[in-house]
């Protein structure tokens, strides 16, 4: 037999980032001597959430990864000449001004444990640590105890009724296998939307801004599962009526809230106890000049905002620091930024949106806890106690009422009240909403790919065979879409989709359209002649 | 004894008494891989790194040591090794103990040039079936009412998935019974024809392996010259021993494997009896969930043609199609090679059960053909095919 090159490899036994389902995946990572790193996943088959099964982001992970992830050989601990001298320009500038002038931010995107050490940084600095998630309810120590994960998803599979908010396949894909059980099973499967869903057994037509007090198909009782979600889009006046109209105390209808980032639901749960800002507070903030440190841990408020003039907003702040482990357009401009270890290789726990604590580990002799030491060494230069990896695990634990972690449990947590500051319930609209020469709806369809900005074969828009006769698009063809102002066209390919007529639906971030729902106009592309 | 040499069938076990008592079956198949090693025929052998009874992922090591130390049951390693080859690129020559659907992929990969027959030594094992590890955890403990953290291995055994837990106490439950409420082995392993992985370089297991050997030695047949020379090696280098297979042990491995091949077609009977009404209609309604994640391709272990695959070509994400061409084109691309390993069943976030539609296209296809992919070096029919010949 032929002699070959030498290889070594890693196993991390890790969660995929795309959304807050929780899926599990092994990332495996083969060195062959003297070269870079290839990265492959494994399907986990033992996950107790998705039982090895990916959607077409998780399938994905090797090259999001690969694309994204800093020079993966200088994490062994964080704290290279090139990290430290990070972590003391952003200590300086956290020093440098009020408490009130900072904001700490971190959306979820990574593990309990180092958004652990950032909110015990919060607590050095007097300054709570935001998640912008939280920012929906109109009442949040009423909603909490509902939107933060009461339903496991093998209940779903045993539910009798179903009420979907949310298109599985495109928003959380690895739910469509649990309706596909529970429809089996025998269960009536109601969605609540403009499209027609094949898993649905009846399809109900309701706007985006349309009040359920008026939807006559909405009604829950002690066997109905309600599925919805929480975004930074989300609208807060549906979730509230969710809960008002399910009144789970007296009706005993179950709600499951489904969350877009890997950590949402543990980081939320986290930093429950603080008075958080929402994002529209932070951006006036920054531009008011009364926050001048904005320190965002895995959290691109870019990426997460629709309107891309965010941007410009956050040059604005005296100092933007970043910590990331993926490469981002925020990392871009930071003043300072902290590179860390990608999230497959960090050890720790992530709570998924059925609450479930679920570890990530590795074949590794010594763990990498690159971005833990980073946030430790942070506190230290402030002037706060760092605390050790084992006993920020054990107070991550005692948040969660548990003694170890057990994936195959989901543990109980009592909710308390807590409090954000309130914004608008109404949905954003970025144009005009009496503008004249509009003639359609266009919908985000939020998803993996769009949250994590990564490219897909996405870039097309659904609309309704009606609607397509209705303003004549060509079949080959595209569509011209512009914004209410006129200010911003784009063309683009269509799918017809059996829908409501009037809307349109993209899973891409598009510049037309800067707010969840947005009025547009759609025409058929002019024919060009042939010279 | 003589030589080792193909065809010979032997009953052989691990010198090393810790290894004989703690592998599966006489640890014969560790004491060959440790062996070959020792003596540098491979680089690399892949072991199973265990997390706990139901989760272990395949791992390459170049220690002697660390192969001694795992050992165990591949029944819940049911992803298949083909790919998990397939990412060394032919730079590693690799030692791995494999199912017989494995093997299966990998020799069809040898076919598409993409695995190096020369570059890896397989050890084929006996294989009843492979279970789901998540469902046999809740099986462990909904149905066996054991505490699944105290398991410490399992066992199919004349018709029964045993489990013996840490105190030393065996649980068992018959797999018929099991299947009934779908607690068992993955479908396709219920119909899977190919029981003893005689496509490998070395076909072990423990059928056939009677008397004061049993539960201490592993029956092997010598299926190639590069087995003969790796056993032959672990004999030289007194890492094993072997004994000529008794004529009853024989016998009773053809037994048990005739039993398992006539359990198999009883299901491939009901599995794949034929639809009644509209067919298209039947497979519209099967895939009308699907989510275009493309993971049934990428786990495919025939699968070899990249990201220029026609079914991804001529798959458009704007087509308003009842079935996407994606899935009529790999329907039609693998009926004459799909090997029915279940891989896309098992990775489908939709649950489609892609095993069976494409074995349902398949079965026909190779029959007719009269090819069973994966078992021997024939090329694959569709490789041969020529226009002129179809006119």
């Amino acid at each position: 037999m032929t002699k070959t090159i030498k290889f070594s490899e890693n196993v991390y036994t890790t969660v995929c980032p795309g959304c807050g389902f929780g899926c599990g995946v092994y990332l495996r990572e083969l060195m062959p001597e003297g070269e870079n790193h290839i990265l492959n996943i494994d399907y986990r088959k033992p996950s107790p959430v998705n039982e090895g099964k990916l959607c077409r982001f998780g399938v994905k992970l090797p090259e999001y990864f690969e694309q994204t992830e800093y020079n993966s050989d200088s994490f062994e601990t964080g704290l290279n000449e090139k990290h430290m001298e990070a972590i003391k320009k952003a200590a300086d500038a956290l020093k440098g001004v009020k408490s009130s002038e900072i904001a700490l931010v971190s959306a979820g995107n990574t593990t309990n444990e180092e958004h652990m050490a950032f909110i015990n940084l919060g607590k050095t600095l007097n300054t709570p640590v935001n998640t912008c998630v939280n920012h929906v309810y109109k009442d949040i120590g009423k909603l909490h105890v509902y939107t933060s994960g009461n339903v496991s998803y093998s209940e779903i599979e045993n539910a009798k009724k179903i009420y979907l908010f949310v298109n599985p396949y495109v928003s959380y894909p690895l739910l469509t296998r649990r309706l596909v059980h529970a429809k089996r099973k025998g269960a009536e499967i109601v969605y609540f939307g403009l499209k027609k869903l094949p898993i649905a057994c009846k399809n109900v037509k309701t706007k985006p801004c349309e009040s359920l007090y008026e939807v006559d198909e909405f009604k829950p009782d002690s066997e109905t599962v309600i599925i919805s979600d929480i975004t930074p889009y989300t609208n807060s006046k549906r979730i509230s009526e969710i809960v008002e109209i399910a009144n789970p105390e007296k009706t005993e209808a179950k709600l499951l809230f489904m969350k877009p980032f890997v950590n949402s639901t543990g980081a939320g749960h986290l930093s429950r106890h603080s008075k958080q800002k929402t994002i529209q507070n932070i951006i006036k903030g920054i531009e008011d000049g009364t926050i001048r440190v904005l320190f965002c841990l895995d959290t691109d408020i870019i990426n997460m905002c629709l309107n891309p003039e965010v941007e410009n907003v956050l040059k604005k702040v005296e100092t933007l620091i970043v910590m990331s482990s993926t490469i981002t357009p925020i990392c871009e401009i930071a003043d300072v930024l902290i590179e860390t270890e990608p999230f497959y290789k960090k050890e720790g726990t992530v709570v998924n949106s059925e609450r479930r604590i679920i570890p990530m580990s590795s074949t590794l002799d010594t763990p990498i806890r690159a971005g833990f030491n980073q946030i430790n060494e942070i506190i230290k230069a402030v002037g706060g106690n760092a605390k050790s990896f084992e006993d920020t695990k054990e107070e991550i634990l005692s948040e969660f009422g548990i003694e170890k972690v057990d994936e195959f449990k989901i543990p109980e947590v009592s909710i308390k009240k807590y409090d954000v500051e309130k914004v608008s319930d109404k949905l954003e609209v970025c144009c005009p909403a009496d503008e004249p020469d509009t003639n359609a709806k266009f919908i985000y369809e939020l998803n993996p790919f769009m949250w994590h900005n990564r490219k897909d074969e996405n870039d097309y828009i659904e609309i309704s065979p009606e609607f397509i006769s209705e303003i004549k698009l060509i079949k080959g063809h595209t569509a011209d879409i512009n914004c209410a102002c006129k200010s911003i066209n784009k063309t683009l390919r269509y799918k017809p989709t059996d829908m409501e007529n009037g809307y349109i639906f993209s899973q891409k971030k598009q510049p037309f359209a800067k707010a969840p729902v947005a009025k547009v106009n759609i025409k058929p592309t002019p024919l060009v002649k042939k010279q | 004894m003589t030589k080792v040499k193909v065809g010979d069938r032997l009953i052989g076990w691990s010198t090393n008494e810790e290894v004989r008592s703690n592998g599966g079956s006489g640890g014969l198949v560790t004491a060959v891989f440790a062996a070959a090693l020792e003596k540098g025929l491979v680089d690399n052998v892949v072991v199973l790194e265990k997390a706990n009874q139901f989760e272990a992922v395949p791992i390459i090591t170049d220690s002697v040591e660390d192969v001694f130390n795992s050992a165990g049951s591949m029944h819940m390693l049911i992803s298949n090794q083909t790919k998990y080859l397939q990412q060394f690129k032919n730079e590693a020559s690799i030692a791995l103990a494999v199912k017989p659907c494995d093997m299966r992929g990998i020799r069809e990969q040898q076919k598409r040039n993409t695995i190096d027959s020369d570059k890896i030594f397989t050890v084929g094992l006996n294989c009843g079936g492979t279970m789901a590890p998540f469902k046999i955890r809740e099986v462990v403990e909904s149905v066996y009412e054991v505490d699944p953290d105290q398991v410490k291995g399992e066992e199919i055994e004349k018709g029964k998935l045993i489990i013996e837990t840490f105190d030393g106490e065996h649980h068992s439950h018959s797999i018929d019974d099991l299947e009934v409420d779908d607690h068992g082995r993955r479908e396709n392993c219920r119909y899977c024809t190919v029981k003893i992985a005689t496509n490998s370089d070395l076909a072990c297991g423990n059928w056939g392996v009677i008397g004061e050997l049993s539960g201490r030695g592993t029956y092997v047949e010598v299926m190639t010259e590069k087995g003969a020379e790796f056993l032959q090696n672990a004999i030289d280098m007194k890492f094993a021993e072997v004994v000529e297979a008794p004529e009853k042990g024989t016998e009773i491995r053809g037994k048990v494997n005739g039993v398992m091949l006539k359990m198999a077609a009883n299901t491939h009977k009901e599995v794949f009896k034929p639809i009644e009404g509209d067919k298209l209609e039947d497979l519209r309604k099967e895939l009308e969930n699907c989510i275009h994640c493309g993971a049934c391709k990428e786990v495919c272990p025939v699968c070899a043609c990249g990201v220029d695959a026609k079914c991804n070509k001529y798959y458009d994400p704007t087509d308003d199609y009842d079935i996407s061409l994606y899935h009529l084109i790999r329907f039609l691309h693998l009926s004459d090679s799909c090997i029915g390993c279940g891989q896309c069943t098992d990775v489908c976030p939709a649950d489609i059960p892609l095993t069976r539609l494409y074995r349902r296209f398949a079965n026909p296809v190779q029959e007719e053909l009269d090819y069973m992919p994966g078992m021997d070096d024939r090329t694959p029919p569709f490789f041969l095919t020529k226009l002129e010949e179809l006119e």
